[in-house]
């Protein structure tokens, strides 16, 4: 089996796609004037999400790296700065449910107020964890996971419920809507969802890294359970729901999704219960799982979202040209990133795993330029039950500085958990 | 202020969402009262500080060993540990042997050294030697008090290598009787780390 230094080529490759990713739709998202305000705000947050990902992937390449050698204050530090950055991520998702696949609010200033609400409670529950910290538990962890708690449950309600209500709608668009918050689901809560055995069948913990904390108290516990049991009684809402409804509402991408996360799911309970707790394949097993979905999957659901639901205008020849080059050089990150995988569990002689890089690049760009005609013919399509001028022309900017600013704000939480709370 | 088509609708409409939300608060309540302790989790997971996952590591040797003779068990731990968060807070070392030698009634003499090589923190408190020469068993042990700071920048850390000696001196009632013995050396680590998300 390979070393576990493959996970710092993984972090890189996922720090390339994310950063990659991040930039686009930022750009996007600022420069696409074509597309609706309404569209292009949800993809600047999903931009900003992956820049600050690929900012948590350098830290743990920092953290990680045989090479570069830290101070034990430092390295501390970087951990700290990981797990509140890792929580503000949690902010940006539940913002990101706020705005996609429809405004929740019904106007702007209501949209305003929500937004603010969350990050002043991501301020507000720092200084709770600082309070409510124990000897047992430090600042950072006990943020994230009040966060997680949090934010993770309201985000999934938010998705299930717009899933429930609006997939068995007649209106095309609503149900639209339902079938992207069931995409936007799955892309941005994958790595909780594959616990649903552990949370549906009681067998206990699920061990890993994919598991926050435990605790011998009742009532934490409960706490603890909330957003797993939400987001794994989510899964199969959206995976019955989606074999369910009526031909002509049904979804088959949704469907596919949802059994695969299904089936990684029992992949995962297996794994967890059939190998040593302290062998090597089931350190790789937790971190890749994990890492995989976070750096990988997530992505890949997201271009899709994006794509299918016209939040880029593939009209415009110098969008789209520019688009498939994009494309390209995601589908050459994440086929790398994959096999990165494959070689920790299975190492494979340098030739032979480049040609079967090469032999999925060329099945990839065919698909690419398959998809790609497919999508334009619908690319002129409304998609969503999105209002016009519900934006200002302002709010992109804004939205990029409030989350430039909040980073800058992570870096200070990070030092005040670290020193002394 | 929400969206009208997220708002809250008739009875009737808000049915499946509703039971959504009943379903899951009877699966929040059934987790709860079923004890969270996988079949693999041994004791190492429970009944310590619930933001830190240990894990006891455990090695044993056994040394035939000639009157006078000295004998060396490592146990190396690589720095893929310390790279998963891994830190070492206690070792704790049992020397044990019997006399075999058939009506000898004195034990022989089992001196023990215990040596840690890594990185991070001296131990806080520490036994590195012992010797027993009446067949009781000789307990080494090297402890860190920092198990609960944060960031666990208290504990030793990986690369590390534990090394323990041992040297075996007979000692007899009946000349000639006993030049040899079997001494069992059991090493238990006890390393925690950092959940982290």
């Amino acid at each position: 089996m390979a070393e576990v230094s493959s996970v710092v080529e993984l972090h890189i490759l996922s720090f390339g796609l994310a950063a990659l990713m991040g930039t686009a739709f930022v750009w996007l998202g600022l420069k696409n004037n074509k597309t609706e305000l309404s569209l292009r705000m949800p993809l600047l947050q999903m931009g900003l999400l992956f820049l600050v990902n690929s900012l948590i992937f350098v830290l743990y390449i920092l953290r990680d790296s045989a090479s570069i050698e830290l101070s034990e204050v430092t390295s501390d530090i970087i951990v700290h700065l990981s797990t509140i950055t890792n929580a503000f991520t949690l902010s940006q998702i539940l913002i990101l449910t706020m705005l996609f696949p429809a405004p929740l609010a019904s106007t702007r200033e209501g949209m305003r107020t929500l937004i603010a609400g969350v990050l002043i409670a991501f301020v507000a529950l720092f200084f709770l964890s600082v309070v409510l910290e124990s000897g047992e538990l430090m600042t950072g962890v006990l943020f994230w996971t009040i966060l997680t708690i949090v934010y993770f449950s309201v985000a999934s309600l938010i998705l299930i419920r717009w899933f429930i209500v609006h997939c068995t709608s007649d209106d095309h668009l609503e149900n639209n809507a339902a079938v992207a918050s069931g995409l936007m689901f799955f892309a941005v809560l994958g790595a909780g969802i594959i616990q649903w055995p552990f949370r549906l069948f009681p067998l206990g913990k699920p061990g890993g890294s994919s598991y926050v904390f435990d605790s011998a108290v009742v009532e934490i516990r409960a706490f603890l359970a909330l957003p797993y049991t939400i987001s794994s009684l989510g899964l199969f809402v959206f995976l019955i729901g989606s074999a369910m409804i009526a031909k002509g509402k049904r979804d088959r991408s949704l469907f596919t999704v949802s059994f695969l996360f299904m089936a990684a799911g029992l992949i995962n309970l297996a794994a967890q219960y059939m190998s040593s707790e302290t062998g090597e394949f089931r350190e790789l097993w937790d971190y890749f799982v994990v890492t995989g979905i976070f750096g990988l999957v997530r992505p890949l659901l997201l271009i899709l979202l994006v794509l299918r639901f016209n939040l880029i205008d593939l009209t415009d020849v110098s969008i789209r040209g520019r688009i498939r080059v994009l494309s390209l050089l995601i589908i050459t990150v994440w086929a790398s990133g994959f096999f990165e995988i494959i070689q920790a569990f299975i190492p494979l002689p340098q030739l032979l795993s480049a040609a079967l890089i090469g032999a999925l690049l060329a099945f990839a760009i065919g698909w690419e330029e398959k998809l790609f005609d497919n999508l334009l013919s619908g690319s002129g399509e409304k998609m969503l039950p999105v209002s016009e001028d519900f934006y200002d022309d302002d709010d992109p900017y804004l939205l990029v500085m409030v989350t430039g600013g909040f980073l800058v704000l992570c870096v200070v939480f990070a030092f005040l958990s670290y020193g002394g709370f | 202020m929400l969206n009208q088509l997220f708002t809250f609708k008739s009875m009737k409409e808000e049915r499946p969402f509703l039971t959504f939300l009943a379903v899951s608060l009877i699966v929040v309540m059934l987790n709860i009262s079923v004890d969270p302790v996988s079949p693999q989790t041994s004791d190492s997971a429970t009944g310590i500080s619930s933001s830190y996952e240990n894990m006891t590591m455990v090695e044993s040797a056994s040394l035939s060993m000639n009157d006078g003779g000295a004998e060396i068990v490592v146990l190396e731990l690589n720095q893929n540990w310390s790279d998963d968060g891994w830190h070492i807070k206690s070792i704790e070392v049992v020397l044990s042997y019997e006399e075999t030698a058939f009506a000898d009634l004195d034990c022989d003499t089992v001196s023990g050294a215990l040596s840690l090589t890594s990185n991070g923190q001296e131990p806080d408190t520490s036994t590195a030697e012992g010797a027993s020469s009446d067949c009781s068993d000789i307990v080494l042990s090297m402890v860190w008090l920092g198990a609960d700071e944060p960031g666990l920048s208290l504990l030793a850390s990986m690369p590390a290598t534990v090394q323990v000696d041992v040297e075996l001196s007979v000692d007899s009632t009946v000349p000639g009787n006993d030049d040899e013995e079997t001494v069992n050396v059991d090493i238990e680590l006890q390393l925690t780390r950092l959940v982290q998300s």
